[in-house]
């Protein structure tokens, strides 16, 4: 076995170098106190204990759901949020892979992993729900709901998933020095990114689609017959500001990584910032159009109206405005703002659509115990470790010598 | 049956058809300030 500098090691050394950034166990231990590591440790020793209960006790013991209210935050915030959050993955994916925007490679792969924890963490945040997660397999190979939107749903994200899997790939053959296996996968990129554009898009516009079944159920503002429209296009937001949220992070606590130049950094920032308000204008005409076609308007003066009007002006339309100024000032620090301000919103949404505007009118209203809160902190922390883990080791910021760029 | 122009926009579905012109006049202005480029503050 070899290191990335050439030198030949046993398979302890091997181990050591992989796993413990070259340091012995002890070293390595020392370095794991930190802040960041002692809070994440305690979130951990709360929701593991919950996550213990809810798979042996069952949901009444862990959450507020109800028969009138079956679907929670688990679902509204860990797969809905999850998902749309997850979409940098093929929309810079699609670009750089598909529409040879090459300049955009520097941030694919960070991208490509976030899609990919992402989307893994979703399933993870679904069998919390679901319960019994030896019978994930069911919907694929025992049990066909073919009239289902969640079959649909279901096949997609585990289809997905392993697409983000191939385009994670190269990376992780990189640091294990896999050069045949590597080769093979990057053979592979362009396919799965295809592949990964026709499932989101299908995917992400039937999550919306599910809420098509409740219309009796939903506030009719956001109600409409395009929200499977509306759910494809904010995912497609909020992928590129994720991405520019993500990259901006990685880029403070991983910049001695970086080979990139600050300069190149905010001028990609600023590409990314002009494409999220021009998808944000598009995204705001729709709602618009979605106002229209219920003839809705009266509804707007009603507190479920101002709530929506809060929504769409102040989620929508404001960090569009604020963008538009940013990247026609150069100003990425704003733009960067500016796509907080938009995950919010769009955050903001799924909540609305899943939760706040769902039974509206029940007096039994759900609210989520302190345990959803507590698990889904965790599902985030640990999907906040594992991205770490893994950039730590692999060539995800970086380029590895030993190997060409894939395009 | 149709009494008042705005059932016969509800039926024609003219009001979104006139949204979606505006919006389609607006997304072009919009277009063109956000490419429009920054002027040299230099001189």
């Amino acid at each position: 076995m070899t290191t990335i500098t050439g030198e030949n090691i046993t398979f302890i050394e091997w181990l050591q170098d992989k796993l413990f950034l070259g340091m012995s166990f002890k070293e390595y231990f020392k370095k794991l106190i930190t802040p960041f590591n002692i809070i994440a440790t305690l979130i951990l020793c709360v929701g593991i204990p919950i996550a213990f209960v809810r798979f042996t006790q069952g949901l009444a013991a862990t959450t507020n759901l109800t028969d009138n209210n079956p679907w929670g935050m688990w679902i509204g915030v860990d797969v809905l949020c999850g998902v749309a959050l997850a979409a940098g993955g093929f929309t810079l994916g699609s670009a750089v892979y598909l529409f040879g925007m090459k300049e955009y490679h520097p941030i694919v792969r960070p991208a490509v992993l976030t899609g990919f924890l992402g989307y893994f963490f979703v399933v993870i945040g679904l069998c919390f729900d679901l319960g019994r997660p030896w019978r994930l397999p069911y919907p694929m190979f025992v049990s066909y709901g073919t009239t289902s939107v969640m079959f649909l749903v279901g096949w997609h994200v585990a289809l997905y998933l392993s697409c983000q899997f191939v385009e994670f790939c190269p990376a992780l053959f990189e640091w294990l020095g896999w050069k045949k296996f590597r080769k093979f996968v990057v053979g592979l990129t362009i396919g799965a990114t295809i592949f990964g554009v026709i499932l989101s898009t299908l995917h992400q516009s039937a999550l919306g689609g599910l809420y098509l079944l409740a219309a009796k159920k939903l506030h009719p503002l956001w109600y409409t017959p395009f929200l499977p429209v509306f759910f494809l296009v904010s995912a497609i937001i909020g992928g590129m500001t994720m991405v520019i949220f993500e990259s901006s992070l990685t880029h403070r606590v991983f910049s001695h990584q970086i080979s990139l130049d600050h300069k190149k950094f905010d001028k990609l920032t600023i590409g990314l910032g002009k494409a999220a308000a021009m998808t944000l204008m598009g995204y705001f005409c729709l709602k618009v159009i979605g106002v229209a076609h219920g003839d809705h308007w009266h509804l707007l003066g009603t507190p479920m109206g101002q709530w929506f009007l809060l929504e769409v002006l102040g989620f929508v339309l404001a960090p569009c405005f604020l963008l538009v100024w940013a990247v026609r000032q150069e100003r990425a620090g704003w733009v960067r703002f500016a796509a907080i301000w938009t995950v919010i919103g769009l955050i903001l949404n799924r909540v609305n659509v899943s939760m706040i505007a769902f039974n509206w009118n029940l007096p039994d209203r759900y609210v989520p115990k302190w345990t959803e809160f507590a698990v889904t902190i965790t599902i985030i922390t640990v999907g906040v470790l594992t991205f770490r883990w893994i950039v730590n080791r692999m060539p995800i910021l970086w380029e590895h010598p030993d190997y060409e760029p894939e395009i | 049956m149709i009494h008042t122009l705005h059932d016969f926009m509800l039926f024609t579905k003219g009001q979104e058809y006139l949204i979606a012109v505006f919006f389609l006049i607006v997304f072009v202005v919009f277009f063109g300030i956000l490419n429009k480029k920054k002027e040299s503050t230099r001189k």
